[in-house]
């Protein structure tokens, strides 16, 4: 199928190191890449506990031609200067009822990460990234001062193992703090294929 | 861990100071037996300045930005001004720079009552927080509401003199204490990420704030009708214990940081409600930038006042004006790296234009300013130059600027000049003046030359980026044409 050739790739790496990663991966056929600020949340333990686990991260979201991903992929890790995890998105076309991987997406009002993270972890997710967005304003949106009023939203992205994600999803859908109308949402999405970025040995 | 990150960091901002400092003590200028408080001091500033940086990313930051949306979403003018007044007014009244300029002022002019004061300096904060808000709200842009105010200061210090005019600049920057300004600056950031304004909204809540407490001396000063001014400051302390200096700092730490933290917990029960977890990791973050300036300001205020004031005095008295100047120059550049709120606001601007203005270039901006602004105070002092030339002058061309530099930088700009004089100018530069002038009198003013700087160093930053892109874009232009 013509529409699945090109994917978008996500990769999530540790800050600065973006301009490296895109650079490789331009010398590999990609045409370019966007970077986002984000915060990676530590995977648990003492750290989050108080409150130290975070870390700043650059998101990378590139589209790219699906036989192309490996290839940048394999490079990065030769070059072996950039750390983190790259996930391709889209059904792999091989085997395409089931993926081993999947991308749970939450966007929520501002302020909740740190809690829904907590109890992503508690069900088995192993870490996450954060970045901030804001809600797009429609045409009957409160206006103060003449002045359109957004609301600032958190984006948090989740990867993890097909068979546990009904389980993260589960925990943060029940959580309390989030009871209340139109505080946000939640879905997850195939991904193709899932790589770690960390230096070839 | 980010902290081990921010450790690194940090103790490249401090080791370029140090090394000079100990490649003086070598060569020209013995320290003594100052030399082991000033390796300790050092220490402290890494360790308290990383604890402090970390602390202000999950603490202050994350709730100074939520109120400030929760404040435009109330969408109620008042409440948000009523709020932003009783934070600034609060804030003031009980930082404790406050209070010694207050006693600086009142030894020059005996007829202004100390209370009186300390809360027209609060008053003129509140006041200008709120002008900050309502701008960063409807998107006034930035550069009319400075001229109009800086306006009104250039008639009144023009009125008041130059002795207190240089007070009335450095009380803009003793107002804002190291834990206030970051939290001023989130809510800047707060309120204008909550509206549909761009990004050149996100700054300049600081710059606006800072106006009010020059305007309030100066008009304080004027309306007194002052006696001539005669300089009686006050002797340096003597020579303080570790010990002694960390409870003093404690404790005007902890008065200062009193009223803001009282704020933010009934806030957070009645309108911020942090959820659970968040909550936890706020209060942590609190903790931390709490403990880490403390531990800051006790390293600064004991390794380096003393050391500060002994270099300038040998410097100036043995090795003559040219080596003191190019000294200040050097020490101005590199002692703002230094500066904890200086690099909350430099990380901010990352943050803000997605990592398309770099922290290290604006703060390398900053460094070259006030490295500038030193060098001309020492210059000042060794001839006696009228310090209302260099306010008009600098603040004029800044004002100047801002017609043509993107608005974003402006706001960068002005926001730099409150967070470049914070307690490493007082402990460190200031001490430097005072030994290179050996009168108290001629010190006064630095803080305010230190603070004027940035406006003119990051607009010309901003400049060569416009510039910058229109080549970029027009050669990109010019490259797909000429496909």
């Amino acid at each position: 199928m013509l529409l699945l050739e090109n994917n978008l790739m996500i990769a999530i790496v540790s800050h600065g190191q973006s301009d490296r990663f895109v650079s490789i991966a331009k010398d590999n056929g990609a045409t370019g890449g966007t970077v986002i600020p984000a915060k990676g949340t530590a995977s648990g333990g003492f750290l989050s506990l108080l409150g130290l686990g975070d870390k700043s991260k650059d998101l990378i979201l590139m589209v790219i031609a699906k036989n192309k991903a490996d290839k940048i992929v394999q490079e990065v890790r030769k070059d072996g200067k950039v750390n983190g995890v790259a996930a391709l998105l889209g059904t792999e076309k091989e085997n395409d009822m089931s993926s081993k991987w999947k991308m749970i997406t939450i966007i929520v009002n501002t302020g909740y990460a740190d809690d829904i993270m907590d109890a992503a972890r508690k069900a088995g997710a192993r870490g996450g990234t954060v970045t901030q967005a804001r809600g797009t304003a429609s045409a009957d949106d409160a206006k103060f001062l003449g002045v359109t009023i957004v609301p600032k939203k958190e984006m948090i992205l989740i990867l993890s193992a097909a068979d546990q994600t009904d389980k993260i999803v589960k925990a943060i859908t029940e959580l309390k703090c989030l009871d209340e109308p139109g505080i946000g949402i939640i879905y997850t999405q195939d991904v193709s294929d899932f790589k770690n970025l960390d230096p070839q040995k | 861990m980010d902290f081990l990150e921010k450790l690194k960091e940090t103790l490249k901002s401090v080791l370029p100071i140090m090394a000079i400092v100990l490649i003086l003590n070598f060569t020209i200028a013995p320290l003594g037996s100052m030399l082991v408080p000033f390796l300790i001091g050092g220490v402290m500033l890494v360790i308290g300045l990383s604890l402090f940086l970390a602390g202000t990313d999950i603490g202050m930051v994350p709730v100074g930005e939520k109120l400030g949306s929760v404040l435009t979403q109330k969408r109620n003018v008042w409440f948000m001004l009523l709020i932003g007044f009783i934070i600034g007014f609060a804030v003031t009244l009980a930082e404790p720079d406050v209070t010694v300029l207050a006693n600086q002022v009142h030894s020059l002019n005996s007829s202004i009552p100390e209370t009186l004061l300390v809360v027209m300096i609060a008053l003129g904060l509140g006041i200008f927080i709120d002008i900050g808000l309502l701008r960063t709200v409807v998107g006034y842009p930035l550069k009319w509401v400075l001229i109009i105010f800086y306006g009104i200061v250039f008639v009144l210090v023009s009125i008041v003199g130059q002795s207190m005019a240089s007070i009335s600049f450095d009380a803009s920057g003793a107002t804002t204490g190291p834990l206030a300004v970051p939290f001023i600056l989130a809510l800047g950031l707060g309120v204008s990420a909550s509206t549909k304004n761009d990004k050149d909204g996100s700054f300049g809540l600081t710059g606006v704030a800072s106006i009010g407490p020059i305007m309030a001396v100066a008009l304080l000063v004027m309306l007194s009708k002052a006696g001539s001014a005669s300089a009686t400051a006050e002797e340096a302390e003597a020579a303080h214990t570790l010990g002694r200096v960390f409870l003093d700092t404690l404790e005007g730490t902890a008065i200062g940081f009193g009223p803001l933290l009282g704020i933010i917990l009934i806030m957070q029960f009645t309108m911020l409600r942090f959820p659970k977890i968040k909550f936890r990791n706020i209060a942590f973050g609190m903790a931390y930038s709490f403990v880490g300036i403390v531990i800051f300001l006790t390293g600064a205020e004991y390794g380096f006042t003393s050391v500060g004031a002994y270099l300038g005095n040998v410097i100036a008295t043995k090795y003559g004006a040219v080596l003191t100047v190019v000294l200040a120059l050097l020490f101005g550049g590199i002692v703002v790296f230094a500066e904890p709120a200086v690099w909350v606001l430099t990380s901010q601007v990352e943050d803000v234009t997605a990592g398309r203005i770099k922290k290290s270039l604006v703060m390398v901006f900053i460094c070259l300013g006030v490295a500038i602004a030193v060098a001309l105070a020492m210059l000042r002092i060794i001839l006696h130059i009228n310090y209302l030339y260099f306010v008009f002058i600098g603040v004029g061309l800044s004002l100047l600027m801002t017609l043509v530099t993107p608005p974003l930088f402006t706001g960068i700009a002005f926001d730099s000049g409150g967070v470049a004089s914070g307690p490493m100018s007082t402990s460190f530069l200031l001490s430097f003046a005072l030994g290179v002038s050996g009168s108290a009198d001629m010190g006064f003013g630095l803080v305010g030359l230190i603070a004027i700087s940035p406006l003119i160093a990051i607009q010309i930053l901003g400049i060569i980026f416009k510039t910058k892109e229109r080549k970029g874009r027009k050669e990109a232009n010019n490259a797909v044409a000429g496909k």
